[in-house]
């Protein structure tokens, strides 16, 4: 059959070669991610509280920031020199855009030095969760 | 984009999550799963509350799903008017009879990227959609709560668990285009030793 349909034959080679190709790319992708994954195992659940500043996004805003490394709003904003009101929704890279234009990922190193100089308190195992920001 | 939804999930909460995943259902291409396990780490943080999330989202990508089911399933005439004649098409009909449920089940969670195309073809194959809703529906709850569950358990490392899965996805895509082609030639290859 697939001699007779050589349009069919090129689909069949065609899909094979793809298979081929996606086994290769999302392979070598996926040995990349696993060799990461090993090195962070859940052991447990992780921490509510976090303390690598490295994690930090530009994605996030100022409260989930707060919420996430335990360390008060005003003192991240403080830290950036802009007023609250008008940016709790505002991820980092919009405070970026608006307040420091002129220096890409300003507000994202302000943020990750401002938390490493407040780290949370420590919080004892079962403490219950901080009231919502 | 991910990162724009991230934000306004933050922001918003489970009512846009469920939003985006009714969106991702029909067809739009979002990145469902990675705001599905970013979902799990937000409700680690107590930013998402699961109780109202994780129902949320799942009847939403389920109305989403059974609309792209129903797409199909309304474009039946037309596409029988193109290609009911074809034997393939015959083929492909009996193939989805039979083999339907584990492709509707593992392609809401394993390999997402063919889950459109499956929720179409259940429509226009006519495949009942009682099974489609509780195959799908078995499917999307590992996905809701499996991969949830595992943002949930990596806290604010989720980004690597997506992108574990995001490429197990992806290897599990190639094996199938790979297996289908080979299988395809084996077949030639015993239609051809026989006709000798």
């Amino acid at each position: 059959m697939l001699e007779k349909n050589p349009k069919r034959r090129f689909i069949i080679l065609g899909l094979t070669f793809f298979g081929c190709l996606l086994i290769l790319f999302f392979g070598t992708r996926l040995f990349h991610a696993y060799q990461k994954f090993n090195g962070h195992g859940p052991h447990g659940f992780a921490p509510k509280l976090e303390t690598d500043v490295e994690q930090v996004r530009g994605w996030m805003t100022i409260p989930f920031i707060s919420r996430m490394y335990g360390v008060p709003e005003p003192i991240l904003y403080k830290a950036l020199g802009i007023p609250e009101e008008g940016n709790h929704k505002k991820s980092l890279e919009d405070l970026d855009g608006e307040y420091f234009p002129e220096a890409a990922g300003t507000a994202l190193q302000i943020v990750k030095a401002t938390l490493l100089a407040h780290p949370a308190p420590p919080t004892p195992p079962n403490a219950p969760d901080a009231p919502l920001p | 984009m991910s990162d724009f939804l991230l934000t306004q999930i933050i922001n918003y909460g489970a009512p846009l999550l469920g939003v985006i995943l009714l969106i991702g259902g029909l067809g739009a291409p979002l990145p469902c799963t990675l705001l599905v396990i970013a979902a799990g780490a937000f409700v680690h943080q107590g930013v998402l509350d699961w109780r109202i999330t994780a129902p949320l989202s799942l009847v939403c990508v389920l109305l989403g799903d059974s609309l792209s089911y129903a797409l199909g399933f309304y474009a039946h005439q037309k596409v029988l008017a193109h290609f009911g004649a074809l034997p393939q098409w015959v083929q492909a009909e009996e193939a989805f009879q039979k083999w339907g449920a584990l492709s509707i089940f593992s392609s809401r969670f394993l390999v997402t990227a063919i889950a459109l195309p499956v929720n179409l073809i259940s429509g226009t194959t006519r495949y009942p959609f009682q099974k489609f809703f509780l195959y799908d529906l078995l499917g999307e709850t590992v996905w809701i709560f499996g991969y949830g569950g595992l943002g949930y358990a990596f806290g604010s490392q989720w980004e690597i668990v997506n992108e574990f899965l995001s490429n197990f996805g992806g290897v599990l895509l190639g094996l199938f285009c790979f297996g289908w082609g080979i299988k395809q030639a084996w077949n030639w290859k015993t239609k051809n030793a026989r006709s000798i």
